[in-house]
């Protein structure tokens, strides 16, 4: 490699020098060019080469030639000019710049100590002396085959001739040519003395030409021969002799020379102070020395130009400094108003580009730049620096980009300390630039906390000036979208979603967004105009930040905004509140649609936090109606709000977690018992959950009814079905409607209708697990959908929705084994309505005819013709007799005579022994329908003793349901011996028996039970509770454990 | 004017209206803000001073007293080398709140946090708390003590400078306060502020 390289340095010099002496003197320009054409070669090679660890060194190395170089073309250049008219001192001059190369060459090699690098550069040099010599020329002076420049007669001649001379012929005062003037000279030569732009042999001072030459030739000895050795000691020694020299000479301008070659020498040596051979310190010493001596001469202009010197040596000569400082130095005008000087940025960024590695540096170096400008208050430096730095980040590659990140943050942090909101604003801008780009190396270190914490103050500004107040908070927000931006994506850098970044930035945005006069509606996407605005731009960002945020994180989001809220009471006029929460979820919404591909893994693992989030929710909800708002419809909205975000939230997760959630969501329903105290707030919350539960219940998809319905969920369901107000109940069953449907039967069974065969149902055979989850829990569904029939407070809404889920569970659950319970539910739905005395005729009515409804539908879906055609029968006879015992269910049926009453049509009643005998002859075991099996008992008695259980406690709580229990109570006692008693004759009992057993109490029955109910009554009003549950508990046990245990939770519980 | 050795965080807290805001203007730069409005959110600002001649960088958090934005103002404190607890001397419940403060500094901030004590507005006539229950309060609860006055720019530089003569003998120590893991949430690898900012920078 390393040769390689070496190769390639050599290959560009010796091409050179061989083209030097094919081609004129005048061809030096393109040599030049040929010289940077090669040079860029080696840079790409460079690059190419970029991973070993010794390439940069042997690139700044690269440097230092390549600065050679241009030195020594200066040098070629003005040895061109004097060429013919001096050719002494060329030669000397010459020798003395290929010994600097000798000398260079050798602090190479101590560089890099292996290498073997060979500068062809001197022979070559030689060699076009020799080449020169031989060409023809005309001087002007003289008329000698040489140019006037290194006529020695010419420059033998005084000053003042040489200047008459050029006066009089018309020369160019700087090249000494006659065919233009000074003013038109495109030689960039200067006067060795003082660096003036007129020819070396017309300095004005009075020396004598030669005395130039000598002088130079003597210190050029004594400096080459210490350059070509180039030792540390040497160097102080050489100081010593120029010292010596400046201290000794008397002559102003003999000492002027003097240190004119001390700074070239210096010049030279510089590369010595950059391998540490030599101080600067001590290099300035000498040139103190110098400057001293020159003072005590007392020659003002000789000062002047010292000074120049002295500037040019002691840090700041370009020529001095590495290429890339050079470079950037470069990029920055004389006055700041010019802005940044284009094409050097160009020449920069190429650079950067080609020699990445010097990256690092160009950024350190120019954030000392711009942090000494900032100290300066030279604002103006300072945002060119920082548009450098731009320009730089944006065109570098990103791989090469972190050290030189590492500066530019130091640099934006810089400049936000800084308390001009201009710089502030600056800094915010280049960093949401820094923000935007990718980058894929990550790094470890970085740390964004103080940006976190100045982006928020900065949210937080009150500068007095308005617009100023705006753009410096527009500024922070968008800094903090920039920390967004740039954490959010990269797990290994700092975790913004930690409480202590979160606590900064989401009150800073909130506190923005709250500064807006008007909330606007909240979905439309932001319009290009309106991100002027602090607070349209705060949305913005609250929007990105919940929409990058997972579902862990989210709470993190939460949980400062609910204490921003709680802060800065924002709860009592919610609209604000509601906006946001309208925002969050909104966004939530978005990355859902993100989240629907990577499903399953991810989604588990998310599920602790899931319900955490649920939690939240759930709280909120149970605040804001715990907040006796005044604005009713702020709350509601407000409430709506969560509640879809619940149901959002529940839409992408995974069945199982649905389910998990509606529990979690149940437990939270405060249980109806606990309520009956009655206040409002309860009743609106249980409703709400109630609502909430429906809306994730909607999302669920319902495969296996075991499933759907784990026992605890369902007991609670059902313990609340049996409990709850009018509108909670029809909530209730819409949420087992949207979990019993699989099949979107929903809608086509919504009100009854005997007309079954034009709803176009879906039916499916029930599958074994369904049955056996029936056969489980099937006998607790239907006792408390029987329950929700029997209450005196149903609606029609409440009938036509429990209507819904039973024909739900007829069509999804309908097969062989289950058309008993059905039928039996059925029947005994049609025998309550005919004898429980609490119900109001339009409710008796109701019930006839969802049970005929259902009847029919029972057979349809089962494919029993025969049952078909016997209920079919039923229906004729009541379409001629009763219409109203048919659907549709109506509100109220006033205008009803007595003798169209429900009980005193008992022959249009479905007849349990005639089902028994169809089903039979469909071939179904009718055993349980007809036989006394203590199911069929308990399943038709059941429902009675439940409702007397019911009843006692709504009594024990002085609810108004004590005039049921009585009643329910009478009923039981009735109507249990009179299906026993038609059981008990078997199939051969006649239409009449069942009317006689159906047709009611007799009037002395009913007095009897006045009094029954009477006492019962008092019992319970005076006797202690426990005594109660003493009386109560053999009786439920008998025959309804469960059914005791459903509706008493805290006598077990609690 | 860079080679700052030293970076630390100093936050101000007290009720609204004690001159917090005035203490660091004054301090950073040399001003007096007649009318001051109330502090949204926070402030910030810097100030470069030299301690032994070494450069110590004074990283000024000025947060707002009031009430409502505490739950921003509060999460500064967890990155602060040193709280300064204002309270104005002519105001009774400014003091009275400093148990307050202090449960709400026990909660949020480091505990190996520098605390002072601060009664300002000295100039004032009307004098409520006088110095020695100051004194005794700031000695209970362990923490320095110094009465200035903003407005006339008596013992302004002193507190900051013993403020960071102070925290940089615990950084030379070794004993400045480490922030990771202590506080911050359990997952390891919280890269809160401290620690690194106030290594020796070259």
């Amino acid at each position: 490699m390393l040769k390689a390289k070496s190769n390639f340095k050599k290959s560009p010099r010796e091409r050179l020098t061989i083209a030097y002496v094919e081609t004129r003197l005048d061809n030096l320009e393109q040599q030049w060019t040929l010289f940077s054409d090669t040079h860029t070669k080696i840079i790409s090679q460079v690059k190419r080469s970029d991973l070993y660890s010794s390439n940069y060194h042997k690139n700044a190395i690269y440097d230092d030639v390549e600065e050679l170089y241009v030195d020594y073309k200066t040098d070629l250049k003005e040895m061109l000019s004097k060429l013919n008219s001096n050719t002494q001192s060329v030669v000397v001059s010459n020798q003395s710049s290929s010994t600097r190369f000798k000398g260079l060459e050798h602090l190479d090699k101590e560089d890099s100590r292996h290498k073997q690098l060979k500068h062809p550069q001197p022979k070559g040099t030689q060699s076009f002396h020799v080449v020169k010599e031989k060409r023809l020329l005309l001087c002007t002076f003289c008329s000698a085959d040489h140019k006037i420049t290194s006529c020695p007669k010419f420059s033998k001649e005084s000053n003042e001739a040489r200047r008459k001379f050029a006066l009089e012929n018309n020369l160019c005062f700087i090249c000494l040519l006659n065919n233009h003037s000074a003013k038109n000279c495109k030689n960039t030569l200067k006067c060795q003395v003082c660096k003036h732009r007129h020819h070396s042999l017309l300095h004005p001072v009075g020396a004598s030409g030669s005395n130039i030459g000598e002088d130079r030739s003597t210190v050029h000895k004594e400096l080459s021969s210490v350059a070509s050795t180039s030792a540390k000691d040497d160097i102080k020694n050489c100081i010593a002799v120029v010292t010596a020299q400046a201290e000794g000479s008397s002559k102003p301008m003999r000492m002027l020379r003097v240190t004119a070659y001390c700074r070239r020498f210096l010049k030279v040596n510089s590369q010595g102070v950059r391998s540490k051979h030599l101080t600067k310190q001590e290099l300035d010493e000498a040139l103190e020395i110098c400057i001293k001596k020159s003072q005590e001469e007392g020659f003002a202009k000789e000062l002047e130009e010292l000074r120049k010197n002295e500037i040019c040596c002691c840090g700041c000569c370009s020529a001095l400094r590495p290429r890339y400082k050079r470079l950037v130095d470069n990029i920055f005008p004389a006055i700041p108003q010019d802005g940044l000087v284009k094409t050097n940025m160009e020449k920069l960024t190429f650079y950067s580009l080609s020699s990445p590695e010097k990256l690092d540096r160009i950024g350190e170096y120019l954030f000392q730049k711009a942090s000494r400008d900032i100290y300066r208050r030279r604002h103006g430096f300072v945002i060119i620096a920082m548009e450098a730095m731009d320009q730089l980040l944006v065109a570098c590659h990103s791989q090469t980009l972190n050290l030189f990140v590492e500066s530019f943050l130091k640099m934006v942090q810089k400049l936000l300390e800084s308390t001009d909101p201009q710089l502030q604003i600056l800094a915010t801008q280049s960093f949401v630039r820094f923000a935007n780009i990718e980058e894929d190396t990550p790094s470890y270190h970085r740390r964004y906390d103080f940006f976190v914490s100045k982006f928020s103050a900065m949210c937080h500004s009150n500068h007095i000036d308005k617009p100023t107040r705006d753009s410096i908070r527009l500024a922070g927000i968008q800094g903090l979208q920039g920390v967004i931006r740039k954490t959010v994506s990269d797990d290994l850098v700092e975790n913004i979603w930690e409480a202590q970044h979160m606590d900064k930035i989401v009150p800073s945005l909130l506190y923005n967004m709250q500064t807006a006069e008007k909330y606007d509606t909240v979905l439309c996407m932001e319009g290009g105009a309106g991100e002027e605005q602090p607070a349209r731009l705060a949305e913005a960002c609250l929007r990105e930040l919940v929409g990058r945020a997972s579902f862990g994180h989210i709470r993190s989001v939460l949980r400062p905004v609910l204490t921003h809220f709680d802060r800065h009471e924002l709860w009592i006029p919610n609209d604000f509140a509601v906006h946001t929460f309208k925002i969050i979820m909104f966004s939530i919404q978005i990355i859902q649609e993100f989240r629907r591909f990577p499903a399953g893994a991810v989604l588990v693992q998310r599920g602790p936090s899931v319900l955490e989030i649920i939690n939240n929710l759930l709280t909120n909800l149970r605040a804001s109606v715990a907040r006796d708002s005044e604005k009713e419809t702020d709350e509601k909205l407000y409430q709506e709000a969560l509640i879809n975000a619940l149901g959002e939230f529940a839409d992408h997760l995974p069945d199982f977690q649905k389910i998990d959630i509606m529990m979690f969501i149940i437990n939270k329903v405060p249980s109806s018992q606990r309520a009956n105290k009655g206040t409002k707030a309860d009743a609106m919350l249980q409703s709400i959950l109630l609502k909430s539960l429906l809306k994730v219940g909607t999302t669920y998809r319902t495969v296996e009814l075991s499933k759907a319905f784990p026992a605890a969920f369902l007991e609670a369901l059902l313990r609340l079905a049996g409990g709850a107000g009018g509108r909670a109940r029809a909530t209730l069953q819409r949420i087992l409607h949207t979990l019993l449907d699989r099949r979107d039967n929903a809608t086509r069974v919504a009100a009854p209708t005997v007309e079954v065969c034009e709803l176009g149902l879906i039916v499916e055979k029930c599958s074994r697990q369904d049955l056996i989850f029936f056969s489980k829990h099937g006998y607790a569904l239907f006792s408390s959908l029987y329950e929700g029939l029997q209450l005196e407070s149903n609606t029609m809404e409440n009938v036509e929705a429990i209507y819904t889920t039973l024909a739900l569970i007829c069509i999804e659950l309908a097969s062989e084994e289950t058309v008993c319970d059905i039928m039996q539910l059925i029947l005994a739905i049609q025998q309550s309505s005919l004898s429980n005395p609490v119900l109001s005729v339009a409710q008796q009515c109701q019930l006839q005819a969802i049970s005929i409804s259902l009847a029919a539908l029972l057979p349809h879906v089962m494919m029993l013709t025969r049952l078909t055609d016997y209920i079919n029968k039923i229906i004729a006879a009541r379409r001629e007799e009763a219409p109203h015992l048919l659907p549709p269910l109506q509100e109220d049926y006033d205008d009803l005579p007595p003798a169209k009453m429900p009980n005193k049509l008992p022959y249009l009643m479905m007849d349990q022994m005639a089902l028994c005998d169809l089903l039979k002859s469909h071939g179904i075991d009718v055993t349980r329908l007809s036989s006394t099996s203590p199911y069929t008992a308990g399943n038709v008695a059941l429902p009675h003793r439940h409702s007397w259980v019911e009843a006692g406690a709504a009594q024990g709580r002085d609810s108004l349901a004590e005039i049921t229990a009585p009643g329910t109570e009478l009923d039981s006692a009735n109507s249990s011996p009179g299906v026993q008693r038609a059981n008990g004759v078997a199939s051969c009992v006649s239409l009449e028996a069942l009317r006689r057993a159906a047709g009611g109490p007799s009037a002395a029955e009913r007095r009897d039970a006045e009094r029954r109910r009477a006492t019962l009554n008092n019992a319970f009003r005076t006797a202690p509770f426990d005594h109660l549950l003493h009386i109560t508990q053999p009786k439920s046990y008998s025959g309804a454990v469960p059914a005791y245990t459903k509706y008493f939770p805290e006598l077990f519980l609690y | 004017m860079e080679d700052y050795k030293f970076l630390f965080k100093v936050v101000l807290v007290g009720n609204a209206g004690v001159g917090k805001t005035c203490l660091v203007r004054r301090f950073t730069q040399g001003l007096f803000p007649p009318g001051q409005g109330a502090t949204i959110g926070v402030d910030f600002m810097i100030k470069t001073v030299e301690v032994d001649g070494e450069k110590v960088k004074l990283q000024i958090w000025d947060t707002a007293g009031q009430e409502r934005f505490r739950s921003i103002t509060q999460s500064y404190y967890r990155s602060a080398h040193a709280l300064i607890l204002v309270y104005d001397i002519s105001c009774q419940p400014t003091f009275d709140c400093l148990p307050d403060w202090l449960r709400e500094i026990e909660e949020y901030a480091n505990n190996k946090v520098l605390r002072i004590l601060v009664g300002n507005k000295t100039d004032r006539e009307d004098r409520e708390i006088p110095r020695h229950i100051g004194e005794d309060f700031a000695q209970r609860h362990s923490m320095y003590f110094l009465e200035t006055s903003a407005k006339e720019a008596e013992n302004v530089e002193r507190l900051f400078m013993e403020i960071a003569v102070e925290l940089m003998e615990q950084a030379k120590c070794k004993e400045l306060p480490k922030y990771d893991g202590s506080l911050g949430p359990i997952n390891g690898k919280t890269t809160s502020v401290g620690d690194g900012s106030c290594c020796l920078r070259s």
